[in-house]
C-alpha cells in the first residue's frame, strides 16, 4: 500500500513536471496580448488582410490570447518614412508598432539599434525548412539573424490590355511575340503611337502611349542584370556601363518620340483610362487594374487583361526582380515576440497563405504551398486575372532567375533619385523633341550618368 | 484509501468512536470553522459580492466617455462639413458666374463639370488630409457622360483614417475624373469609377430633396448623417456626413461631406480594455426598444462581434442594470445612451442615434459572477484541503498510539523501549511489573504441579501393585466368565457397563443414557446375569480389577497368572 502511494505521488509530480516543461508558451488566454500592426496591404488587398486578421483573432488568437490590432495601413514608402522617424528618434515620431511590413533595407536600420527581434529563436529548424529557402535567406541580415519574415512574395510582370492590343494587332499586324523583349516592346510602342497619331491627321503628336513602367529604376536595374551587368557597385550605383547604356537607349527613343509613357504614378492608373496598353509592375498590383477602361468622355469599355512574363532584353538572361518584403517584429517582451511568431506561423501556413495569394496575386512562401499546392490551386481557380497572374508567375519561377534589391542604407535615396532624374530627363527631352524634333541620346546618357 | 476515508467518516456517526475518529472529528471541526470564518470576513469587508457593481461602473464610465467623445467628434465633423459646403458652394457660385451659367444650368454644360471639380480638388485634399476621416466626397447633381443616372463628383479615400498632416497620409481615388487624380498624385483604386453610380446616390438624393423642401433652413440645419453605407465596390463602409450644396439662387446642386469609415470608427472608439477585454462599442440609429445595428458601426474586438452586422438588436430585458439585447440568435448585454447629432430645428432631429457599450451576454455573466464563483471555489478548495489535512494529521498523530496499543496486544511492548507519550511509557512500566509478578506465580505453580504429578505417579504405581496382589484372591473361574461374557452385552448394556467402568454412579448413568430407574434396573439385572455377578459391588470389583490389570475380554484373562 505504501509503495503504491509513493508511486502515485511520483507519477503525479512527473505529470506536473511534464506539463510545466512541455508547454513553455508565455501566452495566457485570460490575459490577451495586443500586437499593434502596420502593413502596406491597402486598397483592395486590405479586405483580404482584414478578414485574415479577424479570423486569426477569432480562432487561434482567442484560444492563445493574442489580439492583432491594425493601426496603420499605408504604402510601403509612407510606412518607411514613419519607420525612419521612429528609428531616428525624431520628435513627434509615432509609437513603434509590434509588427510591421517592410524590406530588409528597413530592417538593417532597426536591427543595427537592437530594435528588432531575431525570429530564429521562435521557429524550429524543421519549421524554417518548410519555407522557400531563398525567401528565408532574403530576410537574414549580415549577422545571420532572421529579421524579415516572408509572408507573401511577388515579382514583376507585363500587364497587357488584350482587348486594346488585339485591335491594334488586327489593324497593323503587330506581332505579340515582340512583347517578350524590351526591344520588341519599344518597336511596338513607337508603331502604336504612330498608328494612333495617324487616326487624327489634323492633330499633330496626339498619338497614345503604349507602355509604362511602375518603376523605371527597376527597369534599369533588372535590364542591366539581364544583360550580364549590374547597376550597383558596392553600396552605390554604377551607371557608367555598356549594359545600362543599352537599357537607356532602348527606353529613350519611344519615351521621347512617343510610345513609352513617363508618368508620376502607377501604370494601372493609365491602363484604367486606356492611356496605355501594357505596363510592367508588381504582380501584386493586379487588383488595381480592374476590368474596365473609362475614357475621358465617360464611356466605359469592358476589357480583358493578359499577364505576360517580364520582358527580357535581346540576348539577355531571363531575370526578374523578387519583390514583397516581409513582416518584422519589434524587440519586446518574450510574450509579445512569441505571440508575433504564433501569428506569423498561422498567416503563412499553407491554408491561410493560399487564401491570401488567391485573392491578391501574391505568391505563397512555404514549399508545400509554392511547390505542391499552387499548381492544383491555380488550375481549380475560376478564370480571371488572378488565375492568369499566378499561372504566369509560376511559369516564370520555373524558367527565370530572380534577384532581390540590395539592402544597403542609402539604397532608398539612390533608387528614388535615379527614378526622379530618369523621368525628368526623358520628359524634358520629350518636350524638346515635340518642339524641335531633336533627339540627343548621347547627351541624355551623359546626363543620367 | 477512499474506502478507508469513507469508513472513517461513517464511523463518526457511531456513539462509540475510535480514538482516531474522535481526533479526526475534532480537527475537521476546527479547520472548517476557520475557513468559514475567513469567507465570512471577506464578505463582511466587501471584498467579494460586488462584481456586478464593478462591471456596471466600468461600462457606465466607458459609455460616458465614448458617447461624449462621439458627440464631440461628430459635432466637430458636422461643423467642418458645413464649412466645406459653404466654401464649395461659394467657389462654385463664382465659377457659375464666371462662366455665365446658373447652378441649374450645369447639366447643360458638361464640359464645365471637370473644371468645376478640379477647382475643388485642393479643398477636398486638405480636408481629407487634415481631418481624421475615412474619406471626403463631393457630388454634383449633373453628369459629364451620357451614362444613365450617374452623377459627377469626387470621392477620395484615405488608407490610414486617423493620420493627419502630410505624414503617413496616402490617398486613393474612388470616384472622379482620372486626370484630376493624376494631376494631384492620387492613385486610382481598382474600384475606381469616373462618376457616382446610381446605386451610390440614394442618400445624396435624400439630402438634396430635404434641402429643396426646406429652402429657409441654413446648412447648419440641413446636414445629415447616413447610417452605414457601402459605396458600390468599395471595400470599406462608413457613416457619411452629407451637406447639401446650395447656390445663391437657392438651387441645390450637389452634396459634399466626410466619411467616418468603419476602420476609423474602430480605431477611435474601441473601449479601452482595462479590466474587461470583451467590451465593444456600437453606434447606430435607435429604434424604439432596439438598435439598428444593420446600419451601425462596431468598434472593439471584432472576433466577438464581426465587423459589420447585417441584423438589428432588440432589447428584451433589463437585468442587474444591464440592458439585454438579442439579434440573429446572439445575445448581448450592456448599456446604451442616446447621442445628439442634430440641432433643434433640423428636419432630422427626430432621428435617434444611440451609442452602446456591449458585451456578449455569456461573457458579461462570467464577468459579473466570475469573482464570486472564484471565491466559492477557493473556499471549497480550502475546505477540501483542510479535511484532507485533518485526515493526514490525525492519522500521523494517532499512529504511534495505535502502534503502542497494538504492541500491548501482542506483548511487543516489552521490546519497545520508549514512545513519544509519557503516559504510554508509564503504562509499559506498569505492565512489565505486572508481567514479572505473573511469571513468578506461574513459576511457583509449575513447581507445585510437578510435585503433584510425582505423587500421582507414586499412587498409580502403588495401585498397580495392589491390583496384582488382589487378582489371586478373586474367583478365577468367575472372573474369567465375567471377561468371556462381556461380548454378550447389548450395545446399551455395554454402554452402561462402560460407564460403570469409568466410575459413574447409577444416577449419573441414568442421566447420561436418558433412562429411568426401572430401565436402569432392567439393564443392571441383564448385565449381572450375563456376566455372572451377583451385586453391583462385585461388578465394580471385577471392573476395577480389569481396568487396573489392563485386561480385556477373553485373551487378557488367559494371559493372566
Amino acid at each position: 500500500m505504501k509503495k503504491r502511494s509513493v508511486l502515485m505521488v511520483i507519477l503525479a509530480l512527473g505529470l506536473i513536471c511534464l506539463c510545466g516543461c512541455g508547454d513553455r508558451s508565455p501566452l495566457d488566454p485570460d490575459d490577451p496580448v495586443t500586437l499593434h500592426m502596420w502593413h502596406n496591404y491597402g486598397g483592395d488587398m486590405q479586405r483580404t488582410m482584414d478578414e485574415l486578421i479577424d479570423e486569426f483573432n477569432g480562432t487561434v488568437g482567442k484560444q492563445e490570447g493574442i489580439l492583432i490590432n491594425v493601426v496603420a495601413i499605408s504604402s510601403g514608402t509612407e510606412l518607411s518614412k514613419s519607420l525612419d522617424m521612429i528609428v531616428s528618434g525624431d520628435p513627434g515620431a509615432p509609437d513603434m508598432p509590434d509588427i510591421f511590413t517592410g524590406y530588409p533595407k528597413t530592417a538593417v536600420k532597426f536591427a543595427g539599434k537592437g530594435m528588432l527581434a531575431d525570429l530564429d529563436g521562435y521557429f524550429t529548424q524543421a519549421e524554417l525548412d518548410g519555407y522557400v529557402d531563398s525567401f528565408i535567406e532574403e530576410g537574414r541580415l549580415q549577422d545571420g539573424g532572421l529579421y524579415v519574415f516572408p509572408i507573401a512574395k511577388s515579382t514583376e510582370v507585363l500587364y497587357l490590355n488584350r482587348t486594346l492590343f488585339d485591335a491594334f494587332a488586327e489593324a497593323t499586324g503587330a506581332e505579340e511575340s515582340k512583347l517578350y523583349t524590351f526591344e520588341g516592346l519599344a518597336e511596338l510602342a513607337q508603331s502604336y503611337y504612330k498608328w494612333t497619331d495617324e487616326q487624327t491627321p489634323d492633330v499633330a503628336d496626339d498619338g497614345r502611349q503604349f507602355y509604362s513602367a511602375d518603376s523605371w529604376f527597376n527597369f534599369a536595374e533588372v535590364g542591366t542584370s539581364q544583360l550580364g551587368g549590374s547597376i550597383f557597385s558596392g553600396e552605390s550605383l554604377e551607371l557608367d556601363t555598356d549594359e545600362l547604356a543599352w537599357v537607356f537607349e532602348t527606353a529613350y527613343y519611344p519615351a521621347v518620340k512617343g510610345g513609352f509613357a513617363i508618368h508620376n504614378g502607377y501604370s494601372s492608373d493609365l491602363s484604367k483610362t486606356g492611356d496605355i496598353i501594357c505596363s510592367t509592375g508588381s504582380s501584386a498590383g493586379i487588383l488595381f487594374y480592374g476590368s474596365t477602361v473609362t475614357y475621358p468622355d465617360g464611356r466605359v469599355e469592358e476589357v480583358e487583361y493578359d499577364i505576360l512574363p517580364y520582358p527580357v532584353f535581346e540576348n539577355g538572361q531571363k531575370t526578374a526582380l523578387q519583390r514583397g518584403g516581409g513582416l518584422m517584429v519589434a524587440k519586446s517582451t518574450e510574450k509579445k515576440e512569441y505571440a508575433a511568431a504564433v501569428f506569423l506561423k498561422w498567416l503563412t501556413d499553407a491554408e491561410h497563405n493560399m487564401k491570401f495569394v488567391g485573392q491578391t496575386g501574391y505568391l505563397p512562401v512555404t514549399k508545400e504551398a509554392f511547390e505542391q499546392l499552387m499548381p492544383d490551386y491555380v488550375q481549380a481557380m475560376e478564370d480571371g486575372s488572378i488565375k492568369k497572374m499566378l499561372t504566369t508567375v509560376m511559369d516564370m519561377y520555373a524558367s527565370y532567375t530572380f534577384f532581390t534589391a540590395p539592402d544597403y542604407p542609402d539604397f532608398d535615396s539612390d533608387s528614388s533619385g535615379f527614378e526622379t532624374e530618369f523621368k525628368e530627363l526623358l520628359k524634358n527631352h520629350r518636350t524638346e523633341y515635340l518642339s524641335t524634333a531633336a533627339l540627343r541620346l548621347t547627351e541624355a546618357l551623359a546626363e543620367i550618368r | 484509501m477512499a474506502e478507508k476515508a469513507l469508513r472513517l467518516l461513517r464511523g463518526l456517526k457511531d456513539k462509540k468512536r475510535t480514538l482516531h475518529r474522535r481526533l479526526l472529528l475534532f480537527f475537521i471541526l476546527v479547520s472548517v470553522s476557520v475557513v468559514l470564518a475567513f469567507a465570512l470576513l471577506l464578505t463582511l469587508f466587501g471584498i467579494t459580492g460586488k462584481e456586478d457593481k464593478r462591471v456596471q461602473s466600468n461600462l457606465a464610465v466607458q459609455l460616458s466617455v465614448l458617447s461624449d467623445s462621439i458627440e464631440d467628434d461628430f459635432g466637430s465633423t458636422s461643423l467642418g462639413g458645413i464649412t466645406i459646403a459653404e466654401s464649395i458652394s461659394a467657389a462654385s457660385q463664382q465659377f457659375f458666374d464666371k462662366n455665365g451659367i446658373t447652378a441649374a444650368q450645369m447639366q447643360s454644360r458638361p464640359d464645365l463639370i471637370e473644371p468645376l471639380l478640379e477647382q475643388h480638388i485642393q479643398t477636398l485634399i486638405h480636408t481629407v488630409t487634415d481631418r481624421s476621416c475615412g474619406g471626403v466626397f463631393l457630388m454634383l447633381d449633373a453628369s459629364q457622360t451620357d451614362s444613365d443616372g450617374t452623377k459627377a463628383g469626387i470621392f477620395i479615400k484615405k488608407t490610414q483614417p486617423t493620420a493627419t498632416g502630410a505624414l503617413g497620409v496616402v490617398l486613393h481615388y474612388l470616384r472622379g475624373p482620372a486626370d484630376i487624380a493624376r494631376d494631384n498624385g492620387i492613385m486610382l483604386l481598382g474600384q475606381w469609377k469616373m462618376e457616382f453610380d446610381q446605386a451610390d446616390l440614394q442618400v445624396f438624393e435624400q439630402v438634396m430633396d430635404t434641402a429643396r423642401r426646406n429652402p429657409d433652413l441654413p446648412l447648419s440645419r440641413l446636414y445629415y448623417w447616413s447610417g452605414r453605407v457601402t459605396l458600390r465596390d468599395n471595400s470599406e463602409s462608413g457613416f457619411l456626413l452629407c451637406v447639401p450644396l446650395i447656390a445663391k439662387d437657392g438651387t441645390v446642386f450637389g452634396v459634399c461631406g466626410v466619411e467616418i469609415s468603419d476602420r476609423q470608427f474602430k480605431m477611435l472608439y474601441t473601449p479601452k480594455g482595462g479590466e474587461i477585454e470583451s467590451i465593444f462599442t456600437v453606434m447606430a440609429p435607435g429604434s424604439g426598444d432596439g438598435v439598428l445595428t444593420s446600419q451601425g458601426l462596431v468598434a472593439g474586438n471584432t472576433y466577438l462581434t464581426g465587423n459589420r452586422w447585417e441584423y438589428d438588436l432588440n432589447a428584451y430585458g433589463n437585468h442587474d442594470g444591464f440592458v439585454h439585447y438579442m439579434g440573429d440568435g446572439s445575445t448581448y448585454g450592456g448599456k446604451t445612451l442616446s447621442v445628439r447629432l442634430y440641432p433643434n430645428g433640423s428636419p432630422y432631429s427626430g432621428q435617434e442615434w444611440t451609442v452602446s457599450v456591449l458585451m456578449p451576454l455569456d461573457i458579461l455573466h462570467k464577468e459579473v459572477d466570475g469573482s464570486s464563483k472564484a471565491l466559492i471555489w477557493i473556499v471549497v478548495a480550502l475546505l477540501a484541503v483542510s479535511i484532507a489535512a485533518s485526515f493526514a494529521v490525525s492519522k500521523k498523530y494517532i499512529k504511534p498510539l495505535k502502534d503502542a496499543l497494538g504492541s500491548i496486544k501482542t506483548d511487543d511492548h516489552k521490546q519497545l523501549k520508549e514512545t513519544p507519550f509519557l503516559e504510554i511509557n508509564d503504562l509499559f512500566e506498569f505492565l512489565s511489573a505486572r508481567d514479572m509478578d505473573i511469571e513468578r506465580q506461574v513459576e511457583r505453580l509449575s513447581g507445585e504441579k510437578d510435585t503433584a504429578e510425582h505423587r500421582l505417579e507414586q499412587a498409580q504405581t502403588y495401585l498397580g501393585h495392589l491390583a496384582e496382589e488382589r487378582i489371586p484372591t478373586v474367583d478365577r473361574d468367575s472372573f474369567e466368565q465375567f471377561l468371556q461374557c462381556l461380548h454378550t452385552l447389548t450395545a446399551k448394556e455395554r454402554e452402561i457397563f462402560d460407564l460403570y467402568m469409568e466410575g459413574k454412579q447409577a444416577k449419573e448413568i441414568m442421566e447420561i443414557c436418558n433412562i429411568n430407574q426401572n430401565t436402569m434396573k432392567y439393564h443392571n439385572k441383564n448385565i449381572y446375569s450375563k456376566l455372572g455377578v451377583s451385586s453391583r459391588k462385585q461388578l465394580k470389583e471385577y471392573a476395577a480389577l480389569m481396568k487396573i490389570s489392563g485386561k480385556t475380554a477373553d485373551a487378557d484373562l488367559k494371559n493372566s497368572p
